[in-house]
């Protein structure tokens, strides 16, 4: 069973040994390790990074796509190709990462300083592209050996989501579709980019990596408002101070279900003019909150209602567990 | 030369600059039955800065680029007014069909006139009723066109028919669009430049997507979709002057000064957003940067290209210079000269210009500071590191297209440049030409 709480580690201690799912996370990670054990100024930087690891969210969309069609995970076994393109997606996503928390100005991550923080920002800029450089020396071994066909314009547009996101939108109007603009840019395009590249590893049709990209889609909105969600209300396991978001300024989902509300008091849209508390009293008692957890709710629906287009299989079972977890 | 279409072309020249901000005369234009005279009237108004850089060409050019100028305005009415989609794909196939040949049946061109009135705007554009009653002049744009040399006729008609088909297919981005359509109109003018010569598609494109993404903000109503369009035309914009490097040494003056004038113009179209975007965010930087002479008066730099390849050179040296100070006034100063990557001779448009773009990313990265993050407010080191992420990301898409091997060449060449810890280094690394020659 894997955990996916917060920006906890994937895998649960008190998982079955028989998991395939544990069993395919744990051997994920082990390739990441291996394939990054960098030498010389690099090498510090991936092992404060591989330290810490994240829930491999993408890496694992990317295994459950592969296995779409098959009774069990024992598919995945081995240096499966799967593997590889799920490594590759993960360390893209890592490399996202580092050179967010320069742009957002974070101090941490996932508990632990933040690359930039630790390591300086010219470098970590640096150590942002060689994780990069990495997982993309993943995708060309697959291209050139099974000619994929994959497409890098989910790429592009996670790098235009990141100047989309500091873009400032002048109407209220504007300010839903902003968001969601943002968020498909930004996280479900690799979302996207992690089911194609599994489909196309399990050799999968146009109409099924089309089902994939609606779920992606879907899964990616979710997901964000979500994490959204976390920010405001801060757990434990969250593994950074809640807040970040608000404290920013950022009109997360919530916030924006706030300032909509016919309800909400003198709305203004500099956030970082309101006390943290108060402003996260006023998400609670408006309901802006659990309008957004209502969002965030019809969109997991939405994902998953892509996905009935496949057979009950392991891959599926695994992508409804993650819909369930993750959103 | 002959010293009478010398003339001639500077009298066309000084008419559609005095007509760059005319009303035009449609009730005048309309009652013009002959075609060439219709032609000669109708691409001020319809044409504008393009007008004023085809009255540049020696005279068979011009009358060539013309008429396919005004045909493909007359194509971009049936897709802009025909109210809905299906119409607007039968006006257009019928359009092309007609000009083409294929057909002696015009489409109902007139019914577009007036029907720029419910094309959902606030207000009615001119160059909307220029568009519409070039639609309901198919006759004589075709009589127009059939008068040309038959190479010329060929050459025309390929273009509007994939120039059609663009407009007619449904494009899953603004980009493909622009590729299928503008950027097919820009191949078609670098053929009618310099006839022979195997194009420089790349270039060609991203001076396509540039001119859409022009229009694009030119009708946008939303700050912030003007901003962010700006922001995607930045790739295509440190492209675009490869198309005046590629123009041949034989290029005669009038060709150098067309493809200088239309590059200054879009260049300054997007120099004056990019200063508003960038008081946003970066205002004192915004205001430092120079903008030469060349790109404040586009027709002077056009002239003076025509005059001399001398001025040619200095003025692409320049717009590629005001290019780069623009981008790191949005993201972070750029000191010294800029790097430019050593590449064999021989090397592809597309690794070439994707070269432009890495080169321009790795000065950006190298500008941001060394010291770690911390918490102090000041000017966030992230702009800078946006731009080259979308410069980098942007160049990976355009390279990874050109075969299986690609994606690992790409993969080696990050990995080299990772290496570098200062931009001598880059401008000493070998990296991307090794590049350029296992893959371009």
């Amino acid at each position: 069973m894997v955990a996916l709480v917060g920006e906890a580690v994937a895998v649960r201690a008190d998982a079955p040994r028989g998991d395939g799912r544990t069993r395919s996370v744990a051997r994920l990670e082990g390739f990441l390790a291996s394939w990054c054990a960098a030498e010389g100024e690099f090498a510090p930087l991936a092992h404060h990074v591989f330290a810490t690891p994240g829930k491999r969210l993408r890496g694992q969309l990317t295994l459950a796509t592969a296995a779409l069609y098959s009774a069990d995970l024992d598919v995945l076994r081995g240096d499966h190709d799967a593997l590889r393109a799920a490594a590759a997606v993960e360390l893209i996503h890592e490399a996202s990462l580092v050179h967010d928390d320069i742009s957002d100005r974070s101090l941490t991550r996932r508990g632990a300083a933040s690359i930039a923080a630790r390591f300086g920002m010219r470098l970590g800029v640096r150590f942002g592209i060689w994780l990069a450089a990495r997982g993309m020396a993943l995708i060309g071994e697959l291209e050139t050996r099974r000619r994929l066909g994959l497409v890098f314009s989910p790429l592009t547009a996670l790098a235009e989501g990141q100047i989309l996101e500091t873009v400032r939108c002048a109407t209220p109007a504007e300010r839903r579709e902003h968001y969601l603009a943002v968020v498909r840019a930004k996280t479900s395009a690799l979302m996207q980019m992690a089911c194609d590249i599994g489909a196309r590893v399990a050799e999968l049709g146009p109409d099924a990596r089309a089902a994939l990209a609606t779920f992606a889609d879907a899964f990616g909105v979710a997901f964000q408002v979500a994490d959204d969600i976390r920010d405001i209300e801060a757990p434990p396991s969250l593994g950074k101070p809640g807040g970040t978001d608000l404290a920013n300024g950022v009109w997360t989902w919530p916030v924006i279900e706030w300032l909509d509300a016919p309800s909400a008091a003198p709305v203004t849209c500099d956030l970082q003019t309101l006390p943290l508390d108060m402003l996260r009293e006023q998400l609670i008692v408006t309901g802006a909150l659990r309008r957004a957890r209502a969002f965030a709710a019809a969109e997991r629906a939405r994902a998953k209602a892509a996905l009935r287009v496949f057979p009950d299989s392991a891959g599926r079972a695994w992508l409804f567990e993650l819909c369930e977890l993750a959103t | 030369m002959a010293w009478w279409d010398v003339l001639a072309r500077l009298v066309l020249v000084i008419r559609a600059w005095l007509g760059l901000r005319r009303p035009a005369a449609l009730r005048r234009l309309a009652s013009i039955g002959h075609p060439a005279r219709f032609a000669a009237a109708a691409i001020v108004p319809a044409g504008r800065h393009f007008a004023l850089a085809i009255a540049f060409l020696p005279r068979a050019r011009r009358a060539e680029a013309t008429v396919t100028f005004l045909a493909c305005k007359a194509l971009d009415a049936f897709e802009d007014l025909s109210g809905d989609p299906a119409c607007a794909r039968a006006g257009i196939g019928a359009a092309v069909a007609y000009l083409c040949g294929e057909s002696w049946r015009p489409p109902r061109g007139e019914s577009l006139i007036g029907a720029e009135r419910s094309a959902g705007r606030d207000a009615v554009r001119e160059s909307d009723r220029v568009e519409a009653l070039l639609a309901a002049r198919l006759p004589l744009l075709r009589a127009q066109l059939e008068s040309l040399p038959a190479d010329a006729v060929q050459r025309a008609r390929a273009v509007l028919a994939r120039v059609g088909d663009g407009m007619m297919r449904d494009h899953p981005d603004r980009r493909g669009y622009a590729d299928h359509v503008l950027g097919e109109a820009v191949l078609y003018a670098a053929s009618v430049c310099a006839p022979g010569q195997p194009p420089p598609v790349t270039a060609c494109l991203a001076t396509g997507r540039a001119l859409q993404l022009a229009n694009d903000v030119r009708d946008a109503d939303s700050p912030r979709v003007r901003e962010l369009l700006l922001y995607q035309a930045l790739p295509e914009l440190a492209i675009v002057p490869r198309l005046l490097r590629w123009l041949p040494a034989s290029a005669g003056r009038g060709i150098r000064a067309a493809a200088t004038l239309l590059v200054t113009t879009t260049c300054a179209f997007y120099l004056q957003r990019l200063e508003q975007v960038g008081r946003v965010h970066a205002p004192g930087r915004a205001a430092a940067v120079a903008v030469p002479a060349c790109v404040r008066h586009p027709l002077r730099a056009a002239l003076a290209a025509a005059w001399s390849p001398r001025a040619y050179a200095t003025a692409i040296a320049a717009i590629e210079a005001v290019l780069r100070d623009a981008l790191g006034a949005l993201g972070a100063p750029l000191a010294g000269p800029a790097h430019r990557p050593a590449l064999p001779p021989g090397t592809s448009d597309a690794v070439a210009s994707a070269a432009s773009l890495i080169a321009l990313a790795m000065e950006l990265v190298h500008a941001i500071p060394e010291a770690p993050l911390d918490a102090q407010a000041g000017e966030p080191p992230g702009r800078a590191l946006l731009l080259a992420d979308h410069l980098l990301f942007n160049a990976i898409d355009r390279l990874s297209g050109l075969g299986p091997q690609s994606v690992s060449h790409i993969a080696a060449l990050l990995e080299q440049l990772a290496a570098h810890g200062d931009a001598a280094a880059l401008a000493g690394s070998t990296a991307l030409a090794t590049f350029a020659e296992e893959v371009g």
